[in-house]
């Protein structure tokens, strides 16, 4: 027998009950599984479902009950199992519901709808099984609606799970201040939203506030009470100097750790690490709710200015490690080591384990999602199965994703690569660009936009911010080459002189250059350049379309060319890879296909490679542990594009990436960080460099969610690791929009270990097993045989074996 | 917060408007004026006529206010924003507790209803009031409290 006892089943929030024996994959599918039975309830049910087995309920001996509370400030305890106790064995009606509309409630977005018809107990309660206690807060309004004289009020619950009645102390108003600059700030429940789930560790009890719509003033604001006593045990504030950051997680609670420490996401609000302001953050308190440590993304302005709240999704403690994963409305998950969050690196967050975009992007099969929003609600689950674990998350007009953790790490595919830390330069080139590194600077090289096209040379020590621009004094017809090798920088073009002849200067410190050197060579497009085995290696298409190769020690002294019997309608690329020369292409057939062919010593080439795939310019090519090929595609947006694989022979994991380019983009490593550059299709052209991060590749589910808010509610039913006996359940919308409308829902069962494999849904007898409306935010509760779901539709719906 | 159709900018001009309703007239805290509205702030609070259109006006206009109708409560009705100007129609209950406009008190019952109109420069952080209204009906209300006889005839009900 399990025990439900906080939202997302423990303080980790997993969203995971392990002790799942009678729902499996076998046995859950529409012949055998539906709605058993419904409870009438008296108001939308926004908290998650509590399950507590054997409670000696008003004294009547052992019972297994289902605890729901309701926007009408109702707590029920109904029988979990026994369709025929129809009645609650208890229910308590509390303090009056705030009834909706009302002026002073979510006044910022004009007409408010987050919620509907009247806020009550928004969060999920929280037991204490050693006290036999339920913790509950509700909200409620002395005075009219809308009044400026109306008095709002939270107040916190200890119910007697046996009975429903208050125990001793209870209730308490809450109230809180916190001191900043001016002195202290004060707790105003008329403007805070008690969303997120309640937590319940160490003895005491900690309740995180929102707004509503941005309604302010307000704050986000962490409360703590003694769960024995309810006395004050402290609070924070999240801008307490500032304003907003809100901590709402879209319901779910907050996570804490095995000492107690408590860890949450901020939305929107005041960002100022000097005044302790901490909006859109992920921040770490002590029991005593002291500041810890905290993390904000690199793009914090960017989410802040665009609503694209960190906290719109909460955190998960993956177990047997010291790591957690959590993110928001911009829909990328962020690993974290609890004891070094990592602050703010405003260059990109390269100072923690990992994050990457999980939702948004295509899925293993290339599909591409809507292109709306991902939003992360909620928070993501986990579960540890036999053949390995997985993180789970269904982000808005997305599919539900299962994405590999091995541990310390979700394993990345290279070259399934993502743009991360896109830096739009406010340099124009003509043709693309061309990375290079000495191994401390990356080298940027191109042909400016400018009437003359300068070839232009700068660097940079992180990628995102580059200086000591050199314009040479030389013309360029089309993007130059470049590249660094025996302590000198080289750079090649294609002059405008009438031949277009090609040239090759160097220079030591990327300052002063010289060793100008004009070839005997001429070329309608740039050449290619690559240093290796001592050499300096120079590739040009000739006026015939032929491909041509030769080498220098030097620069300046070069060998015979060699003429090839390939073609291009574009000039080649080059790149030194593990000891051999690859030379890139695209070919000049009607395709325009890619090609790639390597060499030991500049002159014999080998194993040539013709890819289906095609562009109008050379491809470029990187080691990143695999091969790494970039392209820009021949599609009407000229889309950027990447293959992986461990020889040229077997790249596949094509992704296509929403950036556009014109001419060929170039490839470059820095340390461990793989440099994507490339122009940009905008009308002036600009030159763009980014990271690029191999990217964790997911399982995903058969069907979207339907386009709007807010994707899946995530819970993991199981036996411990067993196979066969995880199952993904998802409560969504059924069609519509849930962002300020009540929409019908569904229930959805997938296979744990493999979630393309849906297991049922409450619409295959949906004369059976209908959810009524969606209820927001609210995850399913799985209990010994049995799927809890509650509804905006004043009912709790029941659903287990038939 | 979840998505709203109002941008973050329009969000918090309503609460600019919000906060100088509630704070500076309802709860009369005219101190915070000038937390809230810049010095060069617009201020128009045609209700009462003759006082200037800055933070002394404004002060008294709320002080006065106060003083004759003590414990007033104001009901936010409707809100809106458009193009950097947010608006709050909001209707007044309150009782003639004290002199007003040169009226005393007479303990009547009065309700009135208004509108605050705050332009808003949202490109500033924080966002900076450009202009700022306060309307109420204050002919409505000095008839409520006899200090203006009825300009309707009474034969024109018949």
């Amino acid at each position: 027998m399990v025990s439900i006892i906080t939202e997302r089943n423990d303080i980790g929030r997993v969203s995971a009950n392990l002790q799942e024996t009678q729902l499996d994959t076998s046995n859950v599918n529409v012949g055998s599984f539906g709605k058993v039975f419904e409870r009438a309830v008296d108001g939308h049910i926004y908290a998650q479902p509590l399950y507590l087995p054997g409670v000696n309920i008003l004294g009547g001996g052992p019972r297994d009950v289902v605890y729901v509370a309701t926007m009408h400030n109702s707590v029920y305890a109904f029988d979990a199992h026994d369709p025929a106790v129809r009645n609650p064995y208890w229910h308590r009606s509390l303090e009056p519901s705030c009834a909706l509309p009302d002026g002073n409630i979510g006044f910022a977005c004009g007409v408010y709808h987050d919620i509907a018809v009247e806020i009550g107990i928004v969060s999920t309660p929280v037991i204490d099984l050693t006290a036999g206690s339920m913790f509950v807060v509700t909200f409620t309004r002395i005075g009219s609606p809308g009044s400026l004289n109306a008095n709002y009020q939270h107040w916190l619950h200890k119910l007697d799970i046996t009975t429903g009645a208050d125990l001793a102390g209870s209730p308490v108003q809450i109230h809180a201040s916190f001191l900043n600059s001016n002195g202290a700030i004060q707790f105003d429940s008329k403007c805070q939203n008690q969303r997120s789930s309640l937590l319940l560790t160490g003895g005491i009890l900690y309740i995180g506030f929102a707004s509503y719509c941005d309604s302010g003033p307000y704050h986000g604001w962490i409360v703590g009470y003694s769960a024995a006593t309810l006395q004050s045990a402290g609070a924070f504030c999240v801008t307490p100097n500032g304003a907003e950051g809100g901590v709402w997680q879209a319901g779910t609670g907050l996570a804490a750790d095995e000492g107690g420490n408590l860890y949450f996401l901020t939305g929107n609000g005041s960002f100022d690490q000097n005044n302790s302001n901490f909006g859109d953050c992920l921040i770490k308190l002590s029991p005593q709710l002291g500041l810890l440590d905290w993390f904000s993304p690199f793009n914090n302005q960017a989410l802040s200015r665009q609503d694209a709240d960190l906290g719109s999704g909460g955190v998960v403690l993956l177990p047997n490690t010291n790591l957690l994963v959590g993110g928001g409305k911009e829909g990328r998950l962020y690993l974290i080591d609890r004891e070094n969050l990592g602050h703010f690196n405003p260059v990109g967050d390269t100072q923690i384990p990992q994050s990457f975009q999980a939702t948004g992007v295509r899925n293993m099969v290339d599909n591409a999602p809507p292109a709306a929003t991902h939003h992360i609600h909620g928070s993501p689950a986990y579960w540890d199965a036999a053949d390995g674990a997985r993180v789970y998350v269904w982000g808005e007009n997305d599919w539900l994703r299962a994405y590999r953790f091995d541990g310390a790490r979700f394993p990345i595919v290279p070259g399934a690569a993502e743009i991360n830390f896109k830096t739009t330069l406010p340099e124009t080139a003509v043709g693309g660009p061309a990375l290079a590194s000495d191994g401390v600077r990356l080298g940027l090289a191109w042909t400016g936009g400018d009437p003359g096209q300068h070839v232009n040379f700068e660097t940079s020590a992180d990628g995102s911010n580059f200086s000591g621009k050199i314009v040479l004094n030389e013309m360029s017809v089309d993007g130059p080459a470049l590249t660094f090798g025996n302590g000198t920088w080289f750079i090649g073009w294609t002059g405008t002189d009438p031949q277009r002849h090609v040239n090759v200067i160097s220079s030591v410190n990327g300052a002063q250059w010289i060793n100008k050197v004009i070839l005997n060579e001429t070329s309608p497009f740039g050449p290619a350049l690559a240093f290796g085995n001592g050499l300096l290696f120079l590739s040009w298409t000739d006026i015939h379309n032929s491909l041509n190769v030769m080498s220098s020690a030097d620069g300046v002294h070069w060998s015979s060319k060699v003429t090839l019997t390939d073609m291009s309608a574009s000039g080649p690329g080059l790149s030194f890879v593990n000891g051999r020369l690859y030379l890139l292409w695209q070919g000049g057939d009607p395709n325009r296909s890619l090609n790639i062919m390597e060499s030991a010593n500049g002159t014999t080439f080998i194993n040539k490679v013709v890819l289906s795939n095609s562009s109008n310019f050379h491809p470029s090519l990187i080691d990143i542990g695999q091969f790494c090929l970039a392209w820009t595609g021949r599609d009407a947006a000229q889309s950027l594009n990447t293959l992986a694989g461990v020889t040229t022979h077997g790249l596949s994991n094509k992704r296509t990436f929403g950036d556009t380019a014109r001419g060929a983009p170039s490839l470059a490593k820095l340390g461990s960080t793989t440099f994507l550059g490339w122009t940009g299709n905008d009308p002036a052209g600009h030159v763009n460099v980014t990271h690029i991060l191999g990217q964790p590749l997911p399982t995903t589910s058969p069907m979207l969610a339907p386009m709007g808010m807010p994707g899946g509610m995530l819970s993991i039913s199981a036996n411990g690791s067993e196979a066969g006996s995880g199952i993904v359940w998802a409560s969504l919308p059924l069609q519509g929009d849930a962002n300020q409308h009540v929409v019908p829902g569904i229930l959805r069962a997938f296979d744990a270990e493999n979630v393309a494999r849906e297991l049922w849904n409450s619409h295959q007898n949906a004369g059976r097993d209908e959810v009524g409306n969606f209820a927001k935010f609210c995850p399913p509760t799985v209990a010994d045989g049995k799927v809890y779901l509650g509804t905006f539709s004043g009912k709790l719906n029941v659903y287990g074996h038939l | 917060m979840e998505r709203t159709h109002y941008s973050i900018a329009e969000r918090r001009s309503l609460n600019l408007a919000h906060e100088i309703l509630d704070a500076v007239f309802h709860k009369g805290d005219v101190n915070r004026m000038s937390e809230l509205i810049a010095s060069d702030t617009v201020l128009l609070h045609h209700p009462v006529p003759g006082l200037g259109h800055d933070y002394a006006g404004f002060a008294k206009m709320v002080t006065d206010f106060h003083d004759g109708f003590s414990g007033f409560d104001v009901i936010v009705e409707h809100m809106l924003v458009r193009d950097g100007v947010a608006v709050i129609r909001w209707k007044l209950e309150g009782r003639h507790t004290g002199t007003w406009l040169d009226v005393p008190a007479n303990g009547d019952d009065v309700s009135t209803v208004g509108l605050i109109y705050c332009e808003c420069d949202t490109e500033q952080d924080p966002i900076r009031v450009l202009e700022h209204w306060l309307h109420f009906d204050s002919l409505g209300l000095l008839r409520q409290i006899g200090g203006l006889r009825s300009a309707t005839p009474e034969s024109a009900a018949e």
